[in-house]
């Protein structure tokens, strides 16, 4: 597994937002990414957009309803187009395949297109480990492999570079001469990465879909380094989350309209790759040997329970992120896992463990933006809510804030119990806010939790009389 | 003579009980008798926020049982519908017969300027008055995403003679609230509302109106905080006249 950061969520976050020059990223990048989903969608036509999602999440919950019987048959219809098949319960396991892959291959260079389950199970370490380079393909994940550092987004894993920390990084890492312009930038990646395209022994990438009555991978890419990926390289591995596969070829074009307009607001990514088996005998494009692994590493515990079950229907378009205001001010990797945003908070928390990651599901307003633009239509705040409750019922031992809500709630409850209660609450709440209340607002209460409030609003106080008194005394009738 | 109850809401209850005033006026001179449950408090929402589902439920429960025999419930803020129309059968929906009476109510329930547009109520002239103002509307995330209403607020003031709608930028992102969100997460909050204060400065209004009084105590703070003379009002205080 990847390093777990998700305790420090809060501070990560705290920093992200005094970081002006990553806030600036984030305000353009997102506002970019946003519009050109509205423009695609409004091409579109928002009924049709919002038939074709209704149809997307029919097709998304009905198989991961039939889960076990559609991974099967993918299963036998990859062993008839004479792949090979692998099923991993969790991180280590798919990390224990690929080295046995590549150590039975004698493999020196491995190529990867982007993947974020490599990312979950920190594949490119455990190759390190036995002696393996592995060089990332994509722009962006070359980007944050040379900088040693996680995805930022789920799409465009390096957004939260400018194009001078690329030069910069390009300067200090590969000896580069000072470029500014991004073509310039784009082209020197490509010509380093030309040679390890050519001289790779596997290359691996990960899977958008995965047809079960046909059997096929499909790859939606954007710099065709995905495609090389598949074709140079003798053997290809693919690795892809147990959620990815849809029943029927049939049933792939909806996906197809779905996942660019949400995710970058293209009609259709410049690379859709449906791999089949390996290459027949006389073909020259496909690699010779394919694996196909398919993973778990937490899922099952997503699918056991039915309130959560609906985030195996997410097709990965990052939509959700984009939309999010809380993502919008703490970007990426104050998350401190692999998946961020709306629906990181709700996998993550489950597949690194809910006590270890207690803020995600809670730095939320629930405003529901996210699941207004979901192309798949999940109901994310409704998951964040029963996360919330999960969490209450096994609490972080030991831990003040906890201590303080719990405390709070029990007295919000008693309060609120019943009407005299409220009453009598009313009154006391006036005697203490006496001292604080000046032209009928509140500017500062120097107690904690209050003074957080004051400090950038005011307080409004307790009414004079409240509307049960008012209506008792002048508008009953 | 109509009739029908009316839920104050906890925050309108006990912090601006002008608003329930308000409500009240605009029902009585449109022809409804109201009732007024003594006995009611809050609807949960900030328990079932916080992921306290057990109290949530107690107070859901009270709820209702004090609307068990109400024709309809009108109810001052999209939040708290949201909260009795999705959420509460949801609480309940491994007990049939408590999701029975809670889909009782949550089916007679409706957000106040959505009962207004359902029961095709117009606001008598009488209660409008002539001076100019400019009023700028924040469409709360709970009665947007939640209910779905969107346009009945809107078509509402636009009907109000001496009011001009003026538009802010991005209004339909959240200003921050989100109950105690905004008390355990201070800086990621005060990103939100802060963009939100400045999209509603640049504005030039003179009034920010929403359905939900939370989100008006929330943006109101922050406007008074900065010594702005933008007031705050509930779309009901506008209906009904005031300033």
């Amino acid at each position: 597994m990847s390093k777990i950061e998700t305790t420090k969520f809060k501070k990560a976050s705290k920093e992200a937002i005094k970081n002006s020059k990553l806030q600036n990223t984030l305000t353009g990048v997102m506002a970019h990414f946003d519009h050109a989903r509205t423009e695609a969608i409004n091409e579109f036509g928002e009924t049709n957009w919002n038939d074709l999602r209704e149809r997307g999440k029919i097709i998304k919950t009905h198989t991961i309803q039939n889960l076990d019987q559609y991974l099967s048959e993918f299963a036998s219809n990859v062993r008839k187009n004479k792949s090979i098949i692998h099923f991993a319960d969790n991180a280590s396991e798919v990390n224990n395949i690929v080295c046995e892959i590549v150590t039975t291959h004698k493999a020196q260079l491995i190529i990867k297109s982007k993947s974020m389950i490599s990312e979950e199970t920190g594949l490119n370490n455990a190759l390190s480990d036995i002696g393996i380079e592995t060089v990332e393909t994509d722009l962006g994940e070359y980007i944050i492999q040379l900088a040693d550092e996680t995805p930022f987004h789920i799409i465009a894993p390096a957004m939260h570079k400018t194009k001078e920390d690329v030069s910069k990084l390009f300067q200090e890492k590969l000896g580069s001469k000072k470029i500014s312009e991004i073509p310039e930038l784009a082209n020197f990646a490509r010509k380093k990465l030309r040679n390890k395209f050519l001289n790779a022994d596997i290359g691996i990438t990960g899977a958008n879909f995965l047809v079960a009555d046909t059997g096929t991978i499909v790859l939606v890419t954007n710099e065709g380094n995905g495609r090389m990926c598949t074709t140079l390289p003798k053997v290809h591995i693919a690795i892809a989350g147990m959620e990815k596969v849809i029943p029927s070829i049939n049933d792939l074009a909806s996906f197809l309209h779905l996942l660019p307009r949400a995710a970058t607001g293209q009609r259709l990514t410049s690379y859709v790759s449906l791999l089949n088996g390996p290459k027949a005998s006389d073909s020259i494009e496909e690699s010779e040997e394919r694996h196909v692994i398919i993973v778990d590493n937490g899922r099952s515990k997503l699918l056991a329970d039915p309130q959560l079950r609906e985030s195996l229907n997410c097709i990965r378009c990052g939509a959700c992120l984009n939309i999010c205001p809380v993502y919008k001010a703490v970007g990426g990797h104050s998350y401190g896992w692999v998946y961020p945003g709306p629906i990181g908070a709700i996998v993550t928390p489950v597949m690194v463990g809910l006590n270890k990651a207690t803020d995600l599901p809670n730095a939320s307003s629930l405003c529901g933006a996210c699941k207004d633009v979901c192309p798949v239509k999940i109901n994310i705040p409704r998951m964040l809510l029963h996360l919330r409750s999960k969490i209450k019922e096994d609490p972080p031992k030991h831990n003040i804030p906890n201590l303080i809500e719990k405390f709070a709630s029990e007295l919000f409850w008693q309060l609120m119990k019943n009407q005299t209660r409220l009453s009598i609450a009313h009154t006391i709440g006036k005697i203490i806010q006496f001292p604080f209340v000046r032209n009928n607002t509140i500017s500062k209460i120097p107690f904690p939790i209050f003074s957080t409030w004051t400090r950038t609003k005011n307080l409004m106080p307790i009414a004079k009389k409240s509307f049960h008194t008012l209506w008792e005394s002048e508008l009953k009738k | 003579m109509k009739k029908t109850s009316l839920f104050v809401t906890c925050i309108i209850d006990q912090l601006v009980p002008e608003v329930g005033v308000a409500v009240t006026k605009i029902l009585r001179k449109t022809g409804y008798s109201i009732d007024f449950p003594s006995e009611q408090t809050c609807c949960g929402q900030p328990l079932f926020n916080s992921g306290f589902t057990e109290k949530a439920k107690l107070m859901a429960e009270n709820t209702i049982k004090i609307f068990k025999n109400s024709n309809s419930v009108v109810i001052p803020s999209g939040s708290c519908t949201a909260m009795i129309r999705n959420f509460y059968p949801d609480l309940f929906k491994n007990d049939p017969n408590a999701y029975k009476e809670a889909l009782n109510l949550a089916k007679k329930t409706f957000e106040f300027t959505e009962f207004l547009t359902k029961q095709k109520i117009q606001i008598p002239r009488s209660l409008m008055n002539n001076k100019q103002k400019k009023v700028a509307y924040h469409p709360s995330c709970h009665l947007m995403r939640e209910l779905g209403i969107k346009q009945d607020p809107i078509e509402l003031l636009k009907k109000i003679t001496n009011v001009t709608l003026v538009p802010i930028k991005n209004s339909q992102n959240c200003c921050g609230f989100g109950g105690t969100f905004s008390i355990k997460y201070p800086e990621i909050s005060g990103k939100m509302l802060s963009e939100k204060i400045e999209a509603i400065k640049t504005s030039k209004t003179g009034i920010i109106t929403s359905c939900d009084m939370s989100c008006l105590m929330h943006i109101g703070g922050a406007l008074k905080k900065q010594k702005e003379n933008i007031k705050p009002l509930h779309i009901a205080q506008i209906l009904a006249g005031e300033e």
